[in-house]
């Protein structure tokens, strides 16, 4: 009986693959746009690059719904405070990709208004260099935090939150 | 879409080829003579200047059509000589280069535009008949007039270039400002005015110290709101008679005014920035 029925009917797998797995195929970053940068992310979710063919196609409103935000441009001082409000609204497990130079490091802004790089007020994944990146460069940096997703274990996350 | 922008540049060549269907064999051959004149600098070209010179004299009838095939499908250079020969101006100038050699290129090369004053100009003397020493340099800037006025008379000639119906300047384009750091009068007002009916544009300027307050144009123009803000915002010039003098692109409790020239373009509000953002330690 159970010869014939477990091994063709029943996979075997671990809980932090099934877990990465889900996370890393349903991406939903937000819409949030700074600069030309945001350009190439409307491209790159839009017919000819279809990013929903990675499953992060969907781009919720709010940062509530969403588990990526992708800084698409220069970010201002005035414009980080908002970025920071809207990172902590985000709910947990979430990603943060830094598109372009200028979110990257200020880019050529190195003035009294730009933040030099987005990663001084919140945690960065992935950085993707370019002014702006292509949409090829942005889908490869969506990839690349995919495989980052797919290292990701629970007991990580339960230590890190028990401090 | 291709065959529209194949059509482009026939266009402006038609109305030319129509008229002088021998121009462009003139010019080609004008084209021919003119290298050779510069690439040789010897005495026989001295003769060619004549021939040049004969060329439009001849073309009498032409020089419309030569001017309208000039901006042809034709390099900009070789466009630029054959315009040449049908211009009357530009002939003499050809002439006198050979003979001049190339040093005396070099000066003409170097005059640019230059601030001229304005003369026989309708507005300055109205404004000097009205206002009287209150319009204190009136010139021009290739073919863009600027008045300069003083500060205490500005409210008032404002209102007179909006209100008088043979100027009626209605449109407020811009407001800006210059940081002269060393001058006397340490800032520049800047206004851009235009008149839809009459499709002039002016520029009026007022200089004013580091503690002078400007009359604010709101109540002219009510556009003035907003840019006299972003004045405000930059410059730290204060405008009395305004509604709402606040910050409009910097933070309201941001210290210190970015254009300045004393003001370091990296300079940030490092308070601000300890107020209002956490900043973290970046890893490696």
């Amino acid at each position: 009986m159970t010869e014939s029925g477990v091994e063709r009917n029943v996979v075997t797998t671990t809980v932090d693959s099934v877990f990465n797995w889900a996370r890393k195929s349903s991406l939903w970053p937000m819409t949030f746009g700074l600069a030309c940068c945001a350009i190439e992310m409307m491209a790159t979710g839009a017919s000819r690059f279809d990013m929903d063919r990675f499953g992060a196609g969907i781009f919720r409103p709010s940062p509530r719904q969403s588990d990526l935000i992708i800084i698409a441009g220069t970010v201002t001082l005035k414009m980080a405070e908002v970025i920071q409000k809207l990172y902590d609204q985000m709910p947990d497990p979430k990603w943060v990709i830094s598109m372009g130079a200028c979110s990257s490091v200020g880019g050529p802004f190195d003035t009294y208004s730009t933040l030099q790089g987005v990663d001084k007020v919140i945690p960065v994944d992935v950085y993707i260099p370019g002014c702006p990146p292509r949409p090829e460069a942005l889908l490869y940096g969506l990839m690349r935090l995919q495989d980052k997703i797919d290292q990701m274990s629970i007991l990580d996350e339960a230590k890190e939150a028990a401090g | 879409m291709d065959g529209g922008d194949r059509e482009k540049p026939k266009a402006p060549l038609e109305p030319g080829s129509e008229g002088a269907d021998a121009s462009p064999a003139e010019e080609s051959s004008a084209q021919g003579k003119e290298p050779s004149a510069k690439k040789e600098a010897s005495p026989p070209q001295k003769e060619k200047p004549p021939v040049e010179k004969q060329a439009p004299a001849q073309e009498g009838e032409k020089p419309p059509a030569g001017k309208d095939a000039a901006p042809s499908e034709e390099g900009a250079s070789e466009a630029a000589a054959a315009e040449g020969k049908p211009k009357p101006p530009r002939p003499a100038k050809a002439a006198a280069k050979p003979g001049a050699a190339v040093k005396k290129k070099r000066p003409l090369k170097k005059k640019g535009p230059s601030y001229k004053d304005l003369e026989d100009d309708p507005l300055a003397e109205a404004l000097r008949e009205h206002f009287g020493d209150a319009l204190q340099v009136a010139h021009s800037f290739l073919k863009q007039k600027i008045y300069t006025v003083a500060l205490d008379q500005l409210y008032d000639i404002m209102l007179f270039l909006r209100d008088r119906p043979e100027w009626s300047y209605d449109y407020l384009i811009d407001v800006t400002a210059l940081d002269g750091l060393d001058d006397e009068k340490r800032f520049c007002l800047v206004y851009q005015l235009y008149s839809f009916s009459r499709l002039d544009l002016i520029r009026v300027k007022s200089r004013l110290g580091k503690d002078e307050v400007a009359p604010s144009v709101t109540a002219i123009w009510k556009t003035a709101d907003w840019l006299e803000r972003e004045v405000y915002d930059m410059f730290g010039i204060e405008f009395s008679g305004h509604p709402d003098l606040r910050r409009i692109l910097l933070p309201e409790d941001w210290h210190g005014f970015p254009l300045r020239k004393d003001y370091d373009i990296k300079l940030q509000d490092q308070a601000w920035i300890k107020k209002h953002l956490r900043i973290r330690k970046v890893p490696g």
